[in-house]
């Protein structure tokens, strides 16, 4: 059976892998995803559950940008871990 | 630096001088290193002797450990150093694994909210047989929204009524068991088709569990993109997530009387409208909170409203995917 727990983890961390090698100038700038472009009003880098940003509160492109840049910056260094593990384990198990 | 070694051992160390003395070596051995070597050594000495004015045995030791490590002379033998260097390191330790406890009782209570467990396991007979029900029939149930937990003082409302007492509450009781009796009856399914194996059972548990991280995983993602909060919302959403196998079990049961393959994907067509229409009701709740009774005053627009009524539908109509994963056996 293809769909299992283990695969979850794979997918899940090719997903993070693949939104961590997002370049900010190159792609996300260009798209209009970027944190430098956004309104630096709305962009609150502290992530914490009294974040209301108003009555409308912030809208989905402001909540991508957010989590982009949060992913970028705070799982690159835990993403190389995980990959030298999965890898040593493919390398070696799999 | 002749002057200086001469200057570092004071009378006042007196019987403690023995323990200073590898390190004065150590000291002379780099005293010709430079200007650099001769300043650290004054300033170090004249420090040792200030604090060897009041307590001399302490000042001693408190100034040895910076000394070694501003020395940085790996594999010195300063034999002298060993005990108040192991004193330190032990209170060091003790103190980071205080700390590293603290975090974890701390961070342990925050993701695994144990009175929002034991508040989703309150359950009756009562609860449970008439929430069966309305998994499997949910089309005349009426109305849909919980009943908020009103305190003592009386207006002011704090949380919701536990699954013993409104039957629209989530509760984690049903979801556990019936992931349990999944695992169980697909084994029983490939026994009886005389494939089974003791592999099954994990494989299938891994299966359910991998549907549910995703769809979890999926919803929470949903809920921060469109800005969605509540309180307990986290535990609702594994809760609800897991009614699906209410209507899985329904149709394996169903897919176990051999009454032919358009029964069998009827009943799971109508397992999926049930538990999709049980969920778009009882996720409306979740998702699009109504400002007159639920306790947490959150305003949505009519843009965010939309939105919302979009993303529930689409929770809604994947629950075919998942349980059509679940379902194959």
């Amino acid at each position: 059976m293809a769909f299992s727990l283990g695969t979850i983890l794979y997918v899940t961390l090719l997903l993070v892998n693949a939104i961590a090698v997002l370049n900010e100038e190159r792609f996300l700038a260009r798209i209009g995803l970027s944190t430098q472009t956004s309104n630096p009003s709305t962009y609150n880098p502290s992530f914490d559950q009294s974040y209301g940003g108003g009555p409308s509160g912030p809208s989905v492109r402001d909540q991508l940008v957010n989590l982009i840049g949060a992913v970028r910056t705070l799982l690159r260094l835990p993403l190389i871990a995980a990959n030298v593990v999965v890898i040593v384990y493919e390398l070696l198990l799999g | 630096m002749q002057p200086q070694q001469g200057f570092v051992p004071p009378p006042t160390f007196g019987g403690q001088a023995g323990g200073y003395q590898p390190l004065n070596g150590a000291m002379g051995s780099m005293g010709g290193m430079g200007p650099m070597g001769g300043m650290s050594n004054v300033g170090m000495s004249g420090m040792g002797q200030m604090g060897g004015m009041g307590q001399p045995g302490i000042g001693m030791q408190n100034m040895g450990i910076p000394q070694t490590q501003q020395q940085g002379v790996p594999g010195m033998p300063m034999w002298g150093m060993n005990d108040a260097t192991a004193a330190m390191g032990m209170q060091f330790g003790q103190s980071a694994m205080r700390a590293g406890q603290d975090y974890i009782d701390k961070n342990l209570s925050i993701h695994i909210p144990i009175p929002l467990l034991r508040h989703q396991f309150n359950v009756s007979n009562s609860y449970v047989l008439h929430k069966l029900r309305l998994l499997i029939f949910p089309w005349r149930h009426r109305p849909w929204s919980r009943k908020p937990r009103r305190s003592d003082s009386g207006a002011q409302a704090d949380g919701w009524q536990p699954p013993r007492e409104d039957v629209n509450a989530p509760d984690l009781y049903i979801p556990s068991m019936a992931v349990v009796t999944y695992i169980l009856l697909s084994a029983l399914q490939t026994g009886l088709q005389s494939r089974f194996h003791p592999e099954v059972l994990g494989i299938v548990a891994s299966k359910a569990l991998a549907v549910l991280v995703i769809e979890f995983m999926s919803i929470q993602l949903g809920c921060y993109l469109l800005n969605i909060q509540g309180q307990g919302q986290v535990v609702d959403l594994v809760a609800f997530g897991g009614y699906k196998f209410v209507g899985v079990i329904f149709t394996m049961l169903v897919g176990l009387l051999n009454l032919g393959r358009t029964v069998y994907w009827l009943t799971f067509l109508y397992a999926f409208c049930a538990t999709g229409f049980f969920l778009l009701r009882s996720l409306r709740q979740v998702v699009l909170p109504d400002t007159s009774a639920s306790p947490s005053n959150v305003t949505v627009t009519s843009a965010q409203r939309g939105r919302r009524i979009q993303f529930l539908f689409i929770i809604a109509v994947s629950q075919l995917l998942y349980m059509w994963i679940l379902a194959w056996v």
